[in-house]
């Protein structure tokens, strides 16, 4: 067994953290999907780590800070929730069918054709058009996908309605209905 | 304008993810927040949109990390940590079981190892503990937990459920660890505390257990 670490090491701020654990917290559960709920404590707890390391390395602890370490923890529950559905366990399509919102395979294999079909016809825009319109799709407002590209609110309008008519056309060549 | 459910559908095609190349994401969480709260420049926002439109799982964080996002008030200020005060000159008048606790607890997450995958993704599969959960501990418990690849480096981490500290043990090179009486000294039984192992392969690569419990006999 390795030496111990001596008490004396440096110290972290374990009043600090329990003071912004409820923040943390309520975030975690603000962000958490409903079938995640059960491991919120889990996702608090890699927070508190995540945000102790975080201060020791200088990083002063804002409310967008903790919102931050809530998203990333849950972002990997997200993910490892995929991955162990993903393996067979005794509960097998169940288990894949919680992550998977509840869908069929005839609905996931349509979904997943629709987005072949969209990369497709988003790699057909050009740069400009489908980046902003990569931003409104993902739940940006106009004006944000506007301004993140230096674009005029009127200019991301403009792109964002051109390039969703040439998307619809590209998406019904393809045989899909946007 | 779009028909109705249109960027609806379209955003959940976006972000669907089927299948395991859909389900990796190269890009650091650190980037694709950076972009989701407007922090990148044109050029390093195109990049990063570039890799959310080749991988769902990608997307998904992203749409996550908008969502996470649209609330008020994010540059408040938390209030700052107290100043960091040698162990010696905590109160006197708290518990000493309290006063060991805490100091362990400072003591213990400040050298949790300081870089764990965290914000990066694709951290891979999840050291797995040997055992239940709930399991007893006591003086003679050995804490075990399943291999990694040859070569690893094991950290473990004992805490309360309020997340004081009880022990902090790195470097190990074997997959186990047996746990020290003076851990367990003062704690009621029928104490429930956590445990969680991370582990570093020869490569860097770490991964962790999730939390289990364990209740002091």
């Amino acid at each position: 067994m390795p030496p111990r670490a001596p008490a004396h090491d440096p110290p972290a701020p374990p009043e600090a953290l329990r003071a912004l654990q409820p923040v943390l917290r309520g975030e975690v559960s603000r962000q958490c999907p409903d079938h995640l709920r059960a491991q919120v404590d889990d996702m608090v707890q890699a927070g508190l780590l995540r945000m102790a390391r975080a201060h020791e390395r200088g990083q002063t602890l804002t409310k967008a800070y903790v919102k931050k370490v809530a998203w990333s923890v849950t972002v990997d529950a997200v993910r490892k929730a995929r991955r162990t559905a993903d393996q067979p366990t005794p509960e097998g399509p169940a288990a894949l069918q919680s992550v998977s919102a509840g869908r069929s395979p005839e609905d996931r294999a349509a979904v997943s054709e629709l987005r072949a079909a969209l990369r497709e016809c988003l790699d057909a825009l050009t740069r400009t058009s489908r980046d902003v319109l990569t931003l409104y799709l993902l739940g940006h407002t106009i004006r944000e996908s506007a301004t993140r590209l230096r674009l005029t609110p009127k200019q991301g309008e403009s792109r964002i309605y051109k390039g969703l008519d040439t998307l619809r056309d590209c998406l019904r060549n393809k045989g899909h209905q946007p | 304008m779009n028909p109705p459910g249109e960027r609806d559908r379209l955003a959940d095609a976006l972000t669907h993810v089927d299948s395991p190349e859909e389900g990796s994401c190269e890009l650091d969480l650190d980037q694709i927040w950076a972009a989701a709260a407007g922090e990148l420049e044109p050029e390093a926002l195109s990049e990063v949109l570039e890799q959310v439109r080749r991988s769902a799982a990608c997307a998904e964080a992203y749409q996550m990390a908008i969502a996470a996002l649209a609330e008020e008030g994010d540059a408040e200020e938390l209030p700052s940590p107290p100043p960091l005060e040698a162990p010696a000159n905590r109160r006197p008048w708290l518990l000493p079981a309290v006063m060991l606790g805490a100091v362990a607890a400072a003591v213990s997450i400040a050298l949790w190892p300081a870089s764990d995958p965290g914000y990066r993704s694709g951290s891979g599969d999840a050291v797995e503990l040997h055992l239940p959960e709930g399991a007893p501990i006591t003086a003679d418990t050995v804490l075990t937990w399943a291999p990694g690849e040859s070569g690893s480096r094991y950290a473990v981490l004992l805490s309360t459920e309020s997340l004081t500290t009880i022990a902090r043990e790195e470097g190990l090179t074997t997959n186990r660890l047996e746990v020290d009486p003076a851990w367990l000294e003062g704690l009621p039984a029928g104490t429930r505390l956590r445990w969680q192992v991370m582990a570093t392969a020869p490569d860097g690569t770490r991964t962790s257990s999730a939390p289990q419990h364990l209740v002091v006999e």
